[in-house]
Parts: C-alpha cells; sequence; structure tokens
C-alpha cells in the first residue's frame, strides 16, 4: 500500500512538471534518394493530421541519401511548398555536416532552406541526443 | 537450483539491467542460456523489473477511493504528500540538469531507471538494428557504429553501443560469410565498449529450415532473441538506430 502511494505520488509529480504534453517524435531520414525522403515527408503530414492540434515538437533528421529531399525541392515548387508547411506547422528539419561534406554540397546553394542552425556535426549522435530527451523515434 | 547459487541477486540483477562490461555480459549469456535455472531466476528478474517500469508508466489512479478515507488513511496521505514534495524537488533537481532542447521539455520515461543512470552520468546507450543481409547496409552499421563511438571518444562522452543483428543481418556475423571479418575485429579491438550480438532465433531457424550451422566471429555474443534484446534495451533507455 506505501509502496503503491509511494509510485503514484513519485509519477504524479513528475507529471505534474511535464506542463507540455506535446508529441515528441524524430524522423531518420536516412534512406535512398527522394522518393524515399518524399514518403517521410508525407508520413510527417499524416501525423500532423492525426494529431488535429494537439501540440507537437517533430523533427526530422536528414542524413546519407535522405539529403537529396532538399536537393529535389531546389527543383520542384510543390514538394517546395510542403516542406514550408511542415516548418509552419513547428516542425524542425536537421541535416548531418558529414552527409553534406561527402556529397560535396554547398548547403547554400545546393540544398533548400538550410540556415547554418539546421545543420548538426553528426546525425546519428543529433537522433540519440532527442531519443533521450524523450523523443520517439520513427524510420518512414 | 544448482545454477541459482553461481551468481549472486546483485550480478544478476546488473545482468538484467544491463549494467555489465561486455566482456562479462558475453561471459553470461551462455551459461544462462545453458541453465534452466538460472535462464528461469532471470526470466523472473526480468518480468519484475518489466512490471517496476510498467507500474511508472500506468499508475493506479488513486481518485476514487479518497471518499472512505480514514485516520490510517490519512497517514498514507501525509506521506504521499511528503514524497510528492520530495518527488517534486528530486524531479525539478533533474530537470534542471538537463540541458534543454527546443522548450524546457519533459522526460516521459524520466522515471525509468535506466534513463535517469543514463542523464546522471552523461552516457551515450546506442542500439543499432541490422535486418538486412546486404552489403552496403552492412557497411552502413559500421560506418555509423565507428563515426559514432569516434565522436564519443574524442568528445570524452562515456558510451556503449551494440549491435544486434537478426534475420538476414546476422550474415555480418558469420565468420565464414561476412565481408567485414577484419573490419569486425579492429573496431572491437579500437572500442571495447561496442558490442556485436547476433540473435539465437535466427541462428536456430537457419539450423532448422536450411540446415546451416552457423559460425559467428569470435566478437559476436549470442541473446536469445534479436526483437527482445532490442525491446529490453530501450526500455533500459537506450536510444535506438535502425539500419
Amino acid at each position: 500500500m506505501r509502496m503503491r502511494l509511494f509510485l503514484a505520488a513519485l509519477l504524479f509529480s513528475t507529471s505534474a512538471l511535464a506542463a507540455n504534453p506535446a508529441q515528441r517524435v524524430v524522423y531518420d531520414v536516412g534512406d535512398g534518394g527522394a522518393r524515399f525522403a518524399r514518403s517521410a515527408v508525407t508520413n510527417v503530414e499524416n501525423q500532423l493530421a492525426a494529431a488535429k492540434g494537439t501540440p507537437v515538437d517533430i523533427v526530422m533528421v536528414l542524413h546519407g541519401r535522405g539529403v537529396d529531399l532538399l536537393r529535389e525541392a531546389k527543383e520542384d515548387p510543390d514538394l517546395r511548398h510542403r516542406i514550408m508547411a511542415l516548418k509552419r506547422e513547428g516542425v524542425h528539419l536537421r541535416v548531418g555536416a558529414g552527409s553534406i561534406a561527402r556529397q560535396h554540397l554547398d548547403y547554400r546553394t545546393d540544398l533548400f532552406d538550410v540556415a547554418p542552425g539546421d545543420i548538426v556535426p553528426n546525425a546519428i549522435a543529433e537522433l540519440v541526443r532527442l531519443q533521450q530527451r524523450g523523443f520517439v523515434y520513427v524510420k518512414p | 537450483m544448482n545454477g541459482n547459487n553461481r551468481f549472486s541477486d546483485e550480478f544478476l540483477n546488473a545482468f538484467v539491467d544491463d549494467q555489465l562490461a561486455p566482456e562479462e555480459k558475453s561471459r553470461v549469456y551462455p551459461i544462462v542460456s545453458q541453465d534452466e535455472g538460472l535462464n528461469q531466476r532471470v526470466c523472473e528478474l526480468r518480468k519484475m523489473r518489466d512490471l517496476v517500469q510498467l507500474a511508472y508508466k500506468h499508475p493506479p489512479m488513486p481518485s476514487h477511493r479518497r471518499e472512505h478515507r480514514t485516520a490510517r488513511r490519512f497517514g498514507s496521505a501525509v506521506a504521499a504528500c511528503l514524497m510528492l514534495m520530495i518527488g517534486i524537488t528530486l524531479g525539478w533537481l533533474l530537470h534542471q540538469g538537463w540541458p534543454a532542447v527546443h522548450a524546457p521539455g519533459r522526460q516521459p520515461s524520466s522515471t525509468q531507471s535506466g534513463l535517469v543512470a543514463a542523464a546522471n552520468t552523461g552516457e551515450a546507450k546506442v542500439l543499432f538494428h541490422l535486418s538486412s543481409g546486404k552489403a552496403d547496409r552492412m557497411r552502413e552499421v559500421l560506418d555509423e557504429a565507428e563515426g559514432l563511438l569516434k565522436l564519443y571518444h574524442d568528445t570524452h562522452r562515456p558510451a556503449r553501443v551494440e549491435i544486434v543483428a537478426n534475420g538476414a543481418g546476422i550474415d555480418l556475423l558469420r565468420a565464414n560469410v561476412t565481408p567485414f571479418r577484419a573490419r569486425i575485429a579492429a573496431m572491437q579491438r579500437r572500442y571495447p565498449n561496442l558490442t556485436f550480438a547476433a540473435c539465437q532465433n535466427t541462428i536456430d531457424r537457419m539450423r532448422e529450415d536450411q540446415g546451416i550451422h552457423t559460425h559467428l566471429v569470435p566478437q559476436a555474443i549470442i541473446v536469445d532473441s534479436g526483437v527482445a534484446q532490442i525491446i529490453r534495451l530501450q526500455r533500459q533507455g537506450w536510444a535506438y538506430i535502425q539500419v
């Protein structure tokens, strides 16, 4: 009895701290080519639609071939609009520095709407960091 | 029962909570899997740990019990309030210790022992899951694990990395099949905090279905089930990366 009360009290105290009940999800976008990256965009759109106004905290981590998404967006106005719409909903995009370097890309000219702050030193470490902060991991 | 005496409860608990060093772990796995009594004891400990974690996740809702309160219950309530205050203070202190991400975020599973330990020691625990036998996927998992281990090593961050291979992915760890035998050995020499784990279920299935007797590279340990291992580690606060 005392143990259960203790557990309940401990839980209540931690949930009381959790003032922000946002859905926190990190998308691992590292897969082959623009078509897969596009399907990641669709996944996030679907999640936002399902959340129906519930606060969301979504990060898409682009690395490897996943970076193709932002190369395609340079050429494709429809994809640009979809990405902008996601950003307006509070979705963050992060791009691995290693992927940019290995593919000899200039983020200012080759990729759509990437700010220096969107570039993370190591994409995998970013996926780890966010999971350790309570983000749920999804690989589209 | 004889197996129960071979390891202390503390040791088995450390095993279940994955607090052992890789070499200790790989020593225990085969012994546990061959000793039925010991295996049962480990199963019970795991069940207990999972139940405790579930209790944190789904607390009993005490609201409807307040109606018939007695003096004794009042005492319990005072105790609970005290615990609540301690809990809030503790939670707040831990909370302050975590660097903010976007907003001062919440830690939904912060009550899980593994995550609290990880946050306190700053230890990164990362699990890679490989289920594909394609060479480029194998290379990818080794590249990503090595990049991460190097980063943590260079930044002096304590870390543990485990690559769990099941299904066709087990080819990465098959001594006569893997194209990366030398690289696996070199990575293991360089990073003792790296574990290669092969799924026992996959090994059994390959023997039964195809008559293949699997020989693993010496760096690989065997886990009862790749999927169960992935679930266990995630519950203990390990981050998950699918390759």
